[in-house]
């Protein structure tokens, strides 16, 4: 018995010397700049204890901003991975400032998010536009266009901006959402809510150029994302260059938007979900080789806020192999005053399914005055479709309000002066197109 | 080896490498010493066999073993109870006598020249009435002997298949053993589930060695990687004692190998397997016929050719772009071919050489496996609730029908060396498993919504590559003083695991405008994904045991102290690929996309192109060391009563080192610190002879596992959900009572009724913890669960019936649970939210994984004289809550599998050493089905697979 207790204590002590010998080293490290690598343009340095990377034209903007800040248009702000503006803070982008974003994917996408309740106070002017594009984009002060990168195919560099406010909502259940790609732990990612005239800032005059990288679970981020932004928000004069998803997509919301321009998009050009409200007033559209619809319109997909309505109207829209306009999933709004050019001999209107084509046929969906210059041969009844069959006077219905000319109407009050000057397409020379 | 010499930190693991190759020269040199040993002693025959105390069910140590009147040939028996007389052939008589036991003397033992006659007894102590006990040894044959035994005596509550059970049901590995042991389930003929309790609540270990398993996510060890025939037992611990680890619940499932066969092993086994669905069909699927992947070790051929973790390049012109994008393999299409048979060879050896003072045991396994695996229209599919909350049906938003083929190599190789000198004995054990699965699939999507119109219409080409390995060492010393009635024990155990995803190639065509497009905003993608995982473990174990005597009968003290540790490295690294242009036009062979002219050229800044990076949010690495201490005692307090009590004292922690989307980061900071009491008192009343009553209390734990408790945020294509960790969890802890009324009627039969009930405090379960992405999951401890269940277990022979049916025994086992869980009030909230009209929300619900009943029947016919066996069996697990649903997304059951099985196995030959066998599997031809469940009984498919049946030939030879 002696002789197994001092046996069980020497076992005992073997591993309580093994347990208290086994803690980690608490050393506090000296901060030095040898394992920073700084992007290019920057250089590390050492203060109060923090190695930062600094730069007299640039700098990097990387992790949430959670207080009031400026950023000021004698320096180039380059976009470091996801920057998520919270807490009620308030980012205010001076008028001529250029943002780059660096390239990567995933959760190291650059993007710029307002999350709900925080303001984005970017006002450009006409003369001093905001511009977002690649860090690889040569363009920089006082300049409007880069040169290096090719107008139609330089996609996907970057990521976008996410606007996200507290204005209703239709999402699959409930009145709120995740805003797609950010995983539901980044509380900064949600949006919805029910302040119909919510503010999220003033939006201005800005362009947004070669994005839509992929942002997280398969997902691509579009040129300019609205998650529920609310009326008070002013938007007017932006512009989507060649993203790789969507040019400007509207996810509920009752915002008003006017004077837009989409351009060489690898998704659709605008495109509507969960019941937005507002009004898109006065766009334009150029289509790229690997651009699909013009226009894609689906309805409220849960049962709150189950009446949001929009309208799209004066616009001009210039197609290439993609379609005019794709209406699915409850889709219910006003379309009109719309001249479509360009586009192919197979592009068509369509109503993707029956409750869709209900909604056209109780007037729910209204489509009027939208003139389609389209190639020789293709009749209105040829441009409409309805996919489910339900409504066999639909070709005859879409025939009486809408035609087939090659002159746009004067009811179509489109202005394509209101992208001159700051934008992309006319420094590009583009806007002779319309 | 050749990623561990890369990598300078894997140093250890190097290390650990070039012991086991020095051991390994030390141990060949050993086995060709007894090699050499055994032609020197087969001139005469031997008696072989093991002394077991029948009311203790343990060995008995120093029994005087003779033969005649024992003045030529007697020996004792050793600290393992086993004895070895070396006698000349012919007929004997063997008395086997001790101090204060009933001497027993067998009559009839036939030794034959150079061949082992095996007399295994069990010795009841002296009563006034009974002196000697004699009996021939014929009639002592075709027992469960030793495991039964145990069972019957043991404290705490234990199920098992001994060996001689595995020979006479033919099951050639553990994994079809297994099946025969109340309350198991296995899962793909390889995976674990005790009590219906998910794979959280089992462990599976070796030789009472923990070991990683193949499968990083699982706790268990895929068990069907050991041959029946290196295998001594199989126990099942239902119960907790101190002398076990804390962690589990269901219970704990101990494989232990054979130290030092009775009897020389020389098997030499093929067989070749048929089935109905993938066996020469010639659409089975295949790609990169790679001559390394036919030994599982594909995964260098298809490693990542970039540094994973610089960012490439922009398509401005760049010359570094096009050298990246084109240092890609070429090949993304998937190939038909048709399958030849499944095929699996093993070759198993083993034997025990008796010296004057010293014994040496070895065994040696050698296995290989070729099987095809190919799933017809494998559906997976999504519902979701309607909008309208009154209507009760549910809307199909996603069809997805996949053709899926699987080829997987799988081969085992094991060494065991023992030696036992007097009163010590020690072993080494050496295992290495290499697994290598390639799978290949085309699939067709298409998903919709209410209105029942496809939206999006998509092909898809997955290219799959996995490469799995477990390398392990297990080294066991144990002295014995038999007269203090004194035994310590150390183990200790290094294990390297490695599971490598190589190149995981997706192609997904959007195809809803009739050709073919990549359109990333509607699903299309072009991907190449790398994963990676290592996991180094080092196991240590030391245990003290001393019996003594008292008033009531003999009592037992064990202490001891085990220490576990182990670390893991994960990394992802993901990239895709796009056009930079406009000029392709897509033909739908996804080889097209990396064909030489389609590649991205740096002068006309055209063609596809790489982009990607590591993921941070998807790398981590993490550690765990537990550290535990027992005392225990087990004492009768009388006659008729036992009792085992202790506790075990567990410090853990576990340490994390990652980063994730939300900016938080760790660098081996201690997230998990914790030191837990884990008490446990079990009671046995023996009310009459082959009677007990038993009761238990104990309290157990379940620690989270690395991938859980980090902040990694992992998506899978696959299944289109992201799985984001969750660093806060906590460990479960378990009260648990069991309550069992056994009866051990004739030899080798049996009935019980359990009863057990655990209360689970904070336990984890993989949930959707938010209405707004369904699709991400996040394992959480959900409110307190409680499981309640009983048990039945029936063994009997048939021939009380008829003579005729000697030989015919059926056995079953049923167990039937309930289980609750109280929901969180995020998932009550987003329940009541799509609430339909007329239904009602409880507070409760089904345990996630937990089936309400398991049946499991057989019918065995053996017969040792013809060598015939025959073995029918059923088994089948009911319906349980698999994928708990929140807001539109309705819970999803996993339904009922009827797995019928056939076995027919026959001896041939003057000596019976060849076998040839038969066996049939999935006779119904039964699906594994998954289904959406919502109010108003509409149900939806989730999944469904259609494995077919499968039938295999066998022969094997005993040399």
């Amino acid at each position: 018995m002696n002789k197994f207790f001092k046996f069980l204590c020497f076992g005992l002590v073997t591993v309580v010397v093994c347990f208290t010998s086994c803690g980690e080293d608490d050393s506090t490290p000296v901060v030095t700049c040898d394992n920073v690598q700084c992007p290019e343009g920057f250089e590390c340095q050492v203060s109060n204890g923090i190695a930062e990377c600094f730069s007299s034209s640039l700098k990097l903007v990387n992790g949430d901003i959670t207080a009031d800040q400026t950023w000021t248009a004698d320096k180039i702000w380059v976009l470091d991975g996801r920057v998520i503006v919270d807490n009620g803070a308030t980012l205010t982008i001076e008028p001529g400032t250029i943002i780059k974003g660096k390239g990567g994917i995933g959760s190291l996408a650059s993007a710029l998010v307002i999350a709900r309740g925080s303001k984005i106070m970017a006002a450009g002017t006409a003369s001093q536009p905001i511009i977002f594009t690649s860090e690889s984009d040569n363009i920089t002060f006082g300049q409007k266009v880069g040169t290096n990168l090719d107008p139609e195919t330089s996609r996907g560099f970057w990521g976008g901006v996410i606007i996200l406010g507290n204005a209703p909502i239709s999402p699959k259940s409930g009145t709120t959402e995740q805003i797609e790609g950010i995983p539901a732990n980044v509380l900064g990612g949600n949006y919805g809510g029910n302040d119909t005239e919510d503010n999220s800032g003033v939006f201005t005059y800005v362009s947004i150029r070669h994005g839509g990288t992929l942002i997280g679970n398969g997902n691509e981020i579009n040129g300019l994302t609205l998650g529920g932004v609310g009326a008070g928000t002013t938007i007017h004069h932006v512009e989507v260059v060649a993203n790789v998803d969507d040019g400007i997509e509207f996810f509920g919301g009752t915002v008003n938007v006017s004077n837009t321009i989409v351009m060489y998009q690898g998704d659709d050009a605008y495109d509507v979900d969960q019941g937005y409200a507002g009004t898109l007033e006065n766009f334009a559209y150029i289509a790229g080789g690997s651009s699909d619809h013009a226009l894609e319109i689906d309805g409220p997909e849960g049962s709150e806020n189950p009446n949001g309505k929009f309208t799209f109207q004066n616009g001009y829209l210039i197609g290439d192999v993609g379609g005019y306009a794709d209406f699915r999933s409850r889709a219910q709004g006003t379309i009109k005053n719309l001249f479509f050019t360009g586009f192919a001999t197979d592009a068509s209107v369509e109503l993707d399914d029956s409750v869709t084509s209900a909604n056209y046929s109780n007037g729910d969906l209204v489509l009027e005055n939208l003139v389609f210059d389209a190639p020789n041969g293709v009749s209105i009844e040829d441009i409409s479709e309805d996919k489910s069959n339900d409504n066999p006077n639909f070709d005859a219905d879409f025939a009486i309000a809408n035609s087939v000319s090659n002159i746009k109407p004067a009811a179509n009050t489109f202005d394509k002066s209101a992208f001159a000057g700051w934008s992309f397409a006319d420094n590009k020379g583009m806007l002779g197109e319309f | 080896m050749d990623t561990l010499k890369e990598a300078p930190r894997d140093r250890n693991f190097l290390l650990f490498f070039i012991k086991i190759q020095i051991q390994m020269k030390q141990f060949i040199l050993f086995i060709s010493t007894i090699l050499f040993a055994y032609t020197l002693t087969a001139q005469s025959g031997t008696i072989r066999g093991i002394v077991i105390d029948d009311d203790l069910g343990e060995t008995v140590i120093g029994a005087n073993v003779y033969v005649g009147n024992g003045a030529a040939y007697g020996t004792f028996t050793d600290i393992d109870g086993a004895y070895n007389l070396n006698v000349p052939a012919g007929t004997h008589t063997l008395t086997f006598s001790y101090t204060s036991y009933t001497t027993q003397t067998i009559n009839e033992v036939v030794v034959k020249e150079g061949e082992v006659t095996v007399i295994d007894i069990r010795m009841k102590e002296a009563t006034e009435l009974i002196e000697e006990v004699v009996v021939t040894a014929k009639s002592i044959k075709n027992t469960e002997s030793a495991l039964l035994t145990m069972q019957k005596k043991s404290a705490n509550v234990i199920d098992g298949v001994s060996a001689q059970a595995i020979a006479k049901s033919g099951d050639s590995d553990v994994g079809e053993a297994i099946k025969r042991v109340t309350g198991v389930t296995v899962e793909g003929g390889k995976n674990v589930y005790v009590r219906g309790l998910g794979d959280r609540y089992t462990k599976t270990i070796l030789n009472e060695m923990e070991l990683p398993s193949l499968d990083p996510d699982r706790n268990t060890i895929q068990i069907d990687l050991f041959p029946t025939n290196i295998v001594d037992n199989i126990v099942v611990y239902k119960t907790f004692t101190p002398d076990l680890a804390g962690d589990f619940t269901g219970g704990t499932v101990d494989i232990k190998l054979k130290d030092f066969p009775e009897q020389k092993i020389f098997n030499i086994s093929a067989s070749l397997g048929y089935n109905s669905v993938t066996s020469f069909n010639n659409q089975f699927l295949t790609y990169d016929s790679k001559s390394a992947d036919i030994f599982g070790l594909g995964a260098d051929n298809r490693a990542l050719p970039l540094d994973k973790d610089a960012l490439t390049p922009l398509p401005v012109f760049s010359t570094e772009l096009e050298e990246q994008t084109r240092s890609f393999g070429s090949n993304m299409s998937t190939q038909t071919t048709s399958p030849f048979l499944n095929q699996s060879y093993n070759i198993s050896l083993g034997n025990q050489i008796n010296r004057d003072k010293v014994t040496l045991g070895y065994s040696a396994a050698l296995g290989y496996k070729n099987n095809n695996t190919h799933l017809e229209d494998a559906v997976i599919n999504q519902y979701w609730k309607n909008s309208n909350k009154s209507i009760n049906g549910l809307v199909d938003i996603e069809t997805d029908i996949s053709q899926i083929s699987t080829n997987e190599v799988l081969w085992n190789g094991l060494l065991n060396g023992s030696v036992k000198f007097g009163n010590t004995s020690s072993s080494l054990s050496l295992f290495h498993t290499q697994d290598g699965i390639k799978t290949a699939s085309r699939g067709n999507t298409t998903t919709g919504d209410e209105s029942g119109t496809p939206n999006t219409t998509l092909e898809r080409h997955v290219l799959y590559y996995n490469q799995r390995s477990i390398s392990n060492a297990v080294f066991d010393v144990r002295h014995v003083l038999p007269k203090q009635k004194l035994e310590f024990s150390f183990k200790a155990s290094p294990s390297l695991s490695l599971n490598k995803e190589p190149d995981i190639r997706q192609t997904i065509y959007n195809t809803e405008d009739g050709g073919y497009s990549l359109n990333p905003g509607e699903g299309g993608l072009v991907s190449r994904v790398y994963r990676d995982l290592q996991e180094f473990a080092v196991n240590g174990k030391f245990d003290v045991k001393k019996e003594f005597k008292m008033k009531t009968g003999e009592a037992k003290i064990k202490g001891g102290a085990a220490y576990f540790t182990k670390f893991r490295d994960f990394s992802v690294v993901e990239y895709n690929f796009r056009e930079s242009g406009n000029d392709m036009i897509f033909t739908g062979d996804p080889n097209q996309l990396f064909e030489d002219k389609s590649l991205y050229d740096a002068t006309t800044n055209t063609g596809i192109y790489v982009s990607g990076q590591t993921e941070p949010s998807n790398t981590y690495e993490a550690s765990q060391d537990v550290l535990g201490f027992y005392v225990m005692s087990e004492m009768p307090l009388s006659k008729k009563i036992k009792v085992i009590y202790g506790a075990r004292a567990e410090k853990v922690t576990m340490k994390y080192t990652g980063s994730n989307q939300t900016g938080m980061s760790f660098d081996k900071e201690t997230v998990l610190d914790n030191f837990d009491i884990l008490p446990s008192m079990n009671l046995v009343y023996n009310m009459k002879e082959n009677m007990n009553w038993r009761a238990s209390y104990s309290r157990t734990l379940v620690r989270p596992s690395f991938k859980e408790k980090s902040i990694a945020q992992i998506y899978d294509a696959i299944t289109n959900t992201t799985f984001i960790g969750n660093i806060d969890l906590e460990q479960t802890y378990i009260n648990n009572v069991d309550l069992r009324w056994e009866y051990f009627f004739n030899q080798g039969e049996i009935l019980s009724v359990s009863g057990f009930y655990k209360q689970f405090q904070d336990p984890i379960e993989l949930v959707a913890y938010s209405a707004e992405t369904p699709n991400d999951l996040q394992p959480r401890n959900v409110g307190d669960a409680a499981v309640i269940g009983v048990e039945l277990e029936a063994r009997k022979k048939l021939n009380f019936f008829s003579e005729k049916l000697d030989g015919l025994s059926l056995g079953t086992n049923i167990s039937l649970i309930r289980s609750t869980v109280e929901m969180n009030e995020t998932e009550y909230n987003a329940r009541l939210t799509e609430v339909r009209e007329g239904e009602t929300i409880d507070r409760e619900r089904d345990m996630q994984g937990q089936s309400p009943y398991i049946v499991n029947a057989y019918l065995n016919y053996s017969n040792i004289e013809s060598g015939l066996e025959a073995n029918l069996s059923y088994n089948i697990q009911g319906e349980r809550l698999s994928i708990v649903g929140i807001s539109r997304n309705p819970d999803i059951y996993e339904s009922p599998f009827h797995s019928v099985n056939f076995r027919l196995a026959k001896q041939l030959g003057k000596d019976k050493q060849w076998r040839v066998s038969l066996a049939a599997k999935n006779l119904l031809n039964a699906s594994r089905k998954m289904t959406y469940q919502s109010f108003g009984d509409v149900e939806e498919l989730y999944r469904l697979r259609k494995p077919g049946m499968s039938f295999s030939l066998g022969i094997a030879c005993r040399l």
